[in-house]
């Protein structure tokens, strides 16, 4: 191995560990008796300018579980699965499942789903722009044809289940003032994350409305998509979210 | 500002003025004051997502301003091959954009599989300087145009380095074409964290390769009763540094010159103020080459 | 009949879609001003602000054996699963 390529994994070992760096790694750095606390410097870096970036994705997981817990959380993700993306723009895809291994959040059970609605709601952010479904793309088609079209949902929906009122917990906790209390009572609830245009919208959705976007995203047509939600929610109102939702930029043009 | 494109945007060259880097935090400040600032140099990696507001921003801020592209995560001094769907991302925001400057630094971030997103120091022998001119050169290649490399801000030093860094920053940019980013700042960082000379720092910098400067503040930390200093990008530009970038555009001449203020990020009055500052010492050497010019 | 009532349906959601929606609906593209938020960037070239000084302590103060104490809005949510604790 050239000199370049050891130099620099060793390095990266020395970033990466929990424990105190590899001796022989110290023993390249020139000894003024600061070498150790140099290298600190870096492998602080590593760890504060990664966590910093969690820390941003996951505001509420951290308001959630405090500063200090976060901080250690972060550290220990950053270790155990460094960024693997030239960018930081969508580092922490694995941390809400991170979080499920760590027994000492075995009491939050929820906090894996709040991770990951603030995970989708970033993907939402950075995803691709598209333009919106317009009325004149339809407006020419027979009725027979519409029950056929294959709607395109915007490239930034993602759909989002839990068994967890995590949607209350998540707006409650968007600034440090939040003292209400909340009950897990309220139970789960269905979402859908988008971003028709700039604002990403966090929409808290029927289980048919659940059902019927999973459908179409799934590539059924909208007749099928409709007869397959009506078998598990007959309650399902059609002519509501198409009124609602059909030209909105949830679906984007054909 | 005032000389608009065909295309309904600023030119693309970077002016020699001063230049602020762009934060999130001043979009919006930006777009309703149009303050008079040369320009403005963003990173592209935050700009590398699919789509989304920050585009957006970006677009619309480029109306106004010609911008510089300074890339952190090519990577350029690492023993692992360039990442092509990264370069293809930074072609794609050059040909949108249109930087007048892009820019990478003397550094790597790829050691293994995953990326440190922070700047590592490089080990200075031939054998790492064969990798930065390759690397420089793909790199130029790919982009179809010439790069600025910037000097590094540095913690440490590794035993088996054979030449001073700031001999291989100037090969690294001769072998390969490139220009130079000098930062004042990082000069002098390193130079006091390692005891270096800043003359003789500055003495290997051929004059007609700078194509930027850039300035920043820096933390000072004491260390068991040593000082060092961490480039923070945190704070006003440090009374050492004016001075040394004085001294500097005196003697080597004029180039853009940007604030960086990455962390504790001030209100945008503040970061125009350092701005400001820059934009008179500019000035002040203008005036005085021309009037060497009409008196000589 | 199923077929002809699942066409029917959806031509009549559509075709109330199609008479609610507003003529001319703004693109994207045209929005001048606002762009929504303006999520920080997350790369840049500078140290890590501040908590440097942790950096450069002599010893690493978080190995791998760490306790986590919770100190957050948790204490808010009740309920639930949480009664059996």
């Amino acid at each position: 191995m050239s000199l370049l390529a050891e130099l620099q994994r060793s390095f990266c070992d020395g970033l990466r560990t929990a424990d105190a760096p590899d001796g022989a790694l110290l023993e390249m750095l020139q000894d003024d008796d600061l070498a150790r606390q140099r290298f600190q410097v870096y492998r602080n870096n590593f760890i504060v300018l990664n966590g910093d970036a969690l820390a941003d994705m996951f505001p509420v997981v951290k308001r959630l579980v405090g500063d200090e817990a976060f901080r250690m959380l972060a550290t220990a993700y950053v270790r155990q699965h460094p960024p693997r993306d030239r960018t930081l723009l969508l580092y922490g895809d694995l941390f809400a499942d991170f979080l499920q291994t760590i027994p000492e959040l075995s009491g939050l059970p929820y906090l894996t789903d709040v991770a990951r609605l603030e995970f989708t709601w970033t993907a939402a952010y950075h995803a691709a722009d598209a333009f919106p479904l317009q009325p004149d793309q339809l407006q020419n088609l027979s009725e027979e044809a519409f029950a056929k079209l294959q709607l395109r949902v915007h490239p930034s929906l993602q759909l989002l289940a839990s068994d967890f009122p995590i949607h209350r917990i998540w707006s409650v906790n968007q600034s440090d003032d939040q003292d209400e209390l909340i009950s897990l009572d309220e139970g789960a609830c269905r979402l859908i994350v988008v971003r028709p245009d700039n604002e990403v919208q966090v929409r808290v959705v029927s289980e048919g409305e659940f059902e019927f976007v999973r459908q179409l995203m799934a590539s059924a047509t909208i007749g099928e998509a409709f007869e397959a939600t009506n078998q598990t929610d007959p309650q399902f109102d059609l002519g509501q979210f198409f009124s609602r939702h059909l030209f909105d930029g949830t679906f984007c043009a054909m | 500002m005032e000389t608009m494109q065909a295309s309904g945007r600023a030119p693309a060259p970077v002016p020699i003025r001063a230049g602020a880097g762009l934060k999130p935090q001043h979009y919006q400040s930006v777009i309703e004051d149009q303050p008079d600032i040369g320009w403005f140099e963003i990173h592209p990696e935050n700009y590398m997502g699919k789509g989304g507001p920050p585009l957006r921003y970006l677009e619309k801020i480029r109306q106004d301003y010609p911008i510089s592209l300074h890339s952190v995560g090519t990577s350029l001094g690492s023993h692992l091959p360039l990442d092509r769907e990264h370069l293809q991302q930074l072609k794609s925001l050059v040909d949108r954009f249109e930087p007048g400057l892009v820019s990478e630094h003397l550094s790597w971030s790829h050691g293994y599989e995953w990326y440190t997103h922070d700047l590592m120091p490089l080990v200075y022998t031939e054998e790492s300087l064969q990798v930065m001119v390759e690397h420089i050169e793909q790199v130029q290649e790919y982009l179809q145009r010439q790069i600025l490399i910037e000097n590094p801000s540095s913690y440490l030093q590794f035993k088996a380095s054979e030449m001073p860094e700031q001999v291989f920053y100037v090969e690294a940019a001769k072998r390969s074409g490139a220009g130079l980013l000098v930062d004042v700042n990082n000069v002098f960082v390193s130079c006091t964290n390692h005891g270096w000379n800043i003359d003789d720092y500055l003495s290997e910098i051929p004059i007609e390769l700078i194509g930027e400067i850039h300035l920043s503040g820096h933390s000072v930390q004491q260390v068991e009763g040593r000082t060092l200093r961490i480039d923070d990008h945190g704070s006003p530009v440090c009374s050492e540094v004016w001075s040394l970038y004085q001294a500097f555009i005196s003697q080597f001449g004029l180039a853009p010159t940007l604030i960086e203020w990455d962390s504790n990020i001030p209100e945008f009055p503040q970061l125009l103020e350092e701005v400001s500052s820059a934009q008179s010492l500019i000035d002040a050497v203008a005036e005085t080459e021309v009037r060497n010019v009409v008196t000589g | 009949m199923k077929k002809t009532s699942t066409s029917a349906l959806v031509a009549g959601a559509i075709t109330t879609a199609l008479a609610l929606s507003p003529v001319g609906v703004a693109n994207a593209a045209d929005t001048e001003k606002c762009f929504g938020v303006a999520k920080a960037g997350k790369n840049d070239c500078a140290a890590g602000p501040g908590t440097s000084c942790a950096g450069t302590s002599t010893t690493d103060a978080q190995g791998n054996a760490w306790m986590l104490v919770l100190k957050g809005t948790c204490e808010k949510i009740v309920g639930g699963s949480l009664a059996e604790k």
